[in-house]
């Protein structure tokens, strides 16, 4: 538990001129300067390939930037040595457009893996698992299987992974990319729900009406570089 | 962090049934490629052995002139006694000479008859210390000359012949061995590959929830250990059978000149067989841990 101080507002993500390139010539990312407070929720706005998923795939070491410095929780993730990436990552909870269930596993299996995947005891899962489905839910879903859930709910059940553990951040990326607008306002309204819990939050989005309703913090990226870096904003 | 054994046994366990067609088929073909190795490795050891018998049978025959004296025939056995590559000797007298003489003709009387047991050589049988068939007939040259030897005569040509034949067969068999021991290991590797390959979004969302790359690994490496026993077990079946159809159909059958010279103990079978279990283990272990150490990168 080595990233986890929850002080008082402090500094949890911070990017310090930070350039990805991508086979040499490519620029993901620009420059990039930026810094989150903890309990932020934050969007990451920009047409595609404007460098968001780039953004939070530098967060947690799945990629590393060819200049600058990232620091999250204070240390630099790019001086972790390799065996010490999975460390980071247990404070980081990741959602995917495309959920990343594991289609032969329950509601309840996909998320107990990923406790069992940090060699958490079973007394804790068998705790936390009913704990965290009733949160997004899905209390009564526990023994479904994920293609017999709606694409709303399977998002719901890989939000319940990605927090189950009680990161530190939430990373998004297009959580509501594949859902219809009525089930994106359920999924924003428990990512809400879990920024208020201290939770950091940072979403790359291309949904102008979530974005315009939340009226949160928002950074526009443009071919890597962040253009606009606003407060309560919007998506334009 | 510890690793929950009772996890890694769950994981193994289901995998290996989830994927049993897959796990079947290159259960099958590491079974038969370990038996080869196994096989192979009794057929040399076999070979080796029907060395030693030869070898120990490598015999010199000096000798006398019919009419060669008590006292040459006493000068070259102590010649023979006293020289240092020479472990036992034998004298064959007039009589015994005869009686052996009478055992060989026993079917033609009439050439017995014949002969006159004086008329025969006596000899001396030699049995060297060495095996080497050129130190043999070096101990046989410094004989050849001494007053009353009539000639020497080696068991020589004929153990050198076969000598030279099974050793060749002996080189082929290991080399046949040792290619089959690589054909097996890339075999389990290629096998778990498939399988890693079939687990890539879990090992995904392993990564991305922060399993340590030992956790991720060691499922895979016991699955691939006991994906190796097993077809090692297998193996070692068909390798029994096999020593029981070698020893009924060829072992001490006179209809197979060299093949029934090949032989092997018990305790060889053993060792071929407890050889393939490591070797089925070891290779499942460790070509899984390297098949999905691809996926690990960070």
């Amino acid at each position: 538990m080595e990233f986890i101080e929850h002080t008082g507002q402090e500094t949890v993500i911070k990017l310090e001129n930070v350039s990805k390139i991508y086979k040499g010539e490519h620029m993901a990312l620009r420059d990039a300067t930026v810094e989150i407070d903890k309990g932020e929720f934050v969007f990451l706005v920009g047409p595609s390939g404007s460098g968001k998923s780039t953004f939070l795939r530098l967060l947690n070491r799945e990629e590393t930037a060819e200049k600058g410095k990232i620091y999250v929780a204070g240390k630099d993730i790019a001086a972790l040595p390799g065996y010490k990436v999975p460390y980071l990552r247990r404070n980081i909870g990741s959602v995917f457009q495309d959920f990343k269930l594991l289609p032969n596993k329950t509601v309840a299996e996909n998320v107990a893996f990923a406790l069992e995947a940090i060699g958490r005891p079973k007394s804790v899962i068998r705790e936390a698992v009913p704990q965290i489905l009733e949160l997004v839910g899905l209390g009564r879903k526990e023994g479904s299987m994920p293609n017999e859930l709606s694409g709303g709910e399977q998002q719901r059940v890989s939000i319940a992974r990605a927090f189950v553990n009680r990161p530190l951040i939430l990373l998004a990326d297009e959580p509501t990319g594949n859902l219809d607008p009525a089930t994106s306002v359920g999924i924003m309204k428990l990512l809400d729900r879990i920024n208020r819990t201290g939770t950091t939050v940072v979403m790359a989005t291309h949904d102008r009406g979530i974005v315009d309703t939340m009226r949160r913090r928002v950074i526009e990226l443009d071919r890597g570089s962040v253009v606009r870096d606003q407060a309560r904003g919007v998506y334009e | 962090m510890a690793v929950r054994l009772d996890y890694v046994l769950k994981e193994t366990g289901s995998n290996l049934v989830r994927n049993l067609t897959l796990t079947l088929a290159s259960l099958l073909t590491v079974a038969i490629a370990l038996a080869f190795v196994a096989v192979s490795f009794l057929i040399g050891t076999g070979i080796n052995q029907s060395f030693l018998g030869l070898r120990s049978d490598v015999q010199m025959f000096v000798y006398m002139n019919p009419g060669a004296t008590a006292e040459q025939i006493d000068s070259v056995n102590k010649n023979l006694e006293s020289n240092p590559q020479v472990e036992s000797v034998k004298f064959l007298d007039k009589e015994k000479t005869y009686a052996e003489f009478k055992r060989l003709f026993a079917d033609q009387p009439d050439f017995v008859e014949s002969i006159n047991p004086e008329e025969l050589p006596q000899s001396f049988r030699v049995k060297p210390t060495s095996t080497d068939a050129d130190v043999v007939s070096a101990v046989g040259t410094e004989f050849e000359n001494m007053t009353g030897v009539y000639r020497v005569e080696y068991a020589e040509e004929y153990a050198r012949q076969v000598q030279k034949s099974l050793s060749t067969l002996n080189s082929w068999v290991r080399l046949f061995g040792v290619a089959l021991i690589f054909v097996s290991v890339l075999l389990i590797f290629n096998t778990i590959r498939t399988a890693v390959f079939a687990r890539r979004r879990e090992i995904e969302v392993m990564r991305l929830v922060g399993a340590s790359n030992w956790f991720i690994r060691l499922p895979f490496m016991t699955e691939g250990m006991v994906q190796g026993l097993l077809g090692a077990l297998a193996a070692a079946g068909l390798t029994w059978g096999f020593d029981a159809l070698w020893k009924r159909n060829f072992v001490n059958q006179v209809s197979f000149e060299l093949l029934n010279q090949i032989k092997w103990t018990g305790g060889d079978l053993w060792k071929a067989v407890i050889m393939i279990l490591i070797v089925g283990a070891v290779t499942g272990a460790v070509g899984s841990g390297i098949a999905v150490g691809r996926y690990l990168r960070v």
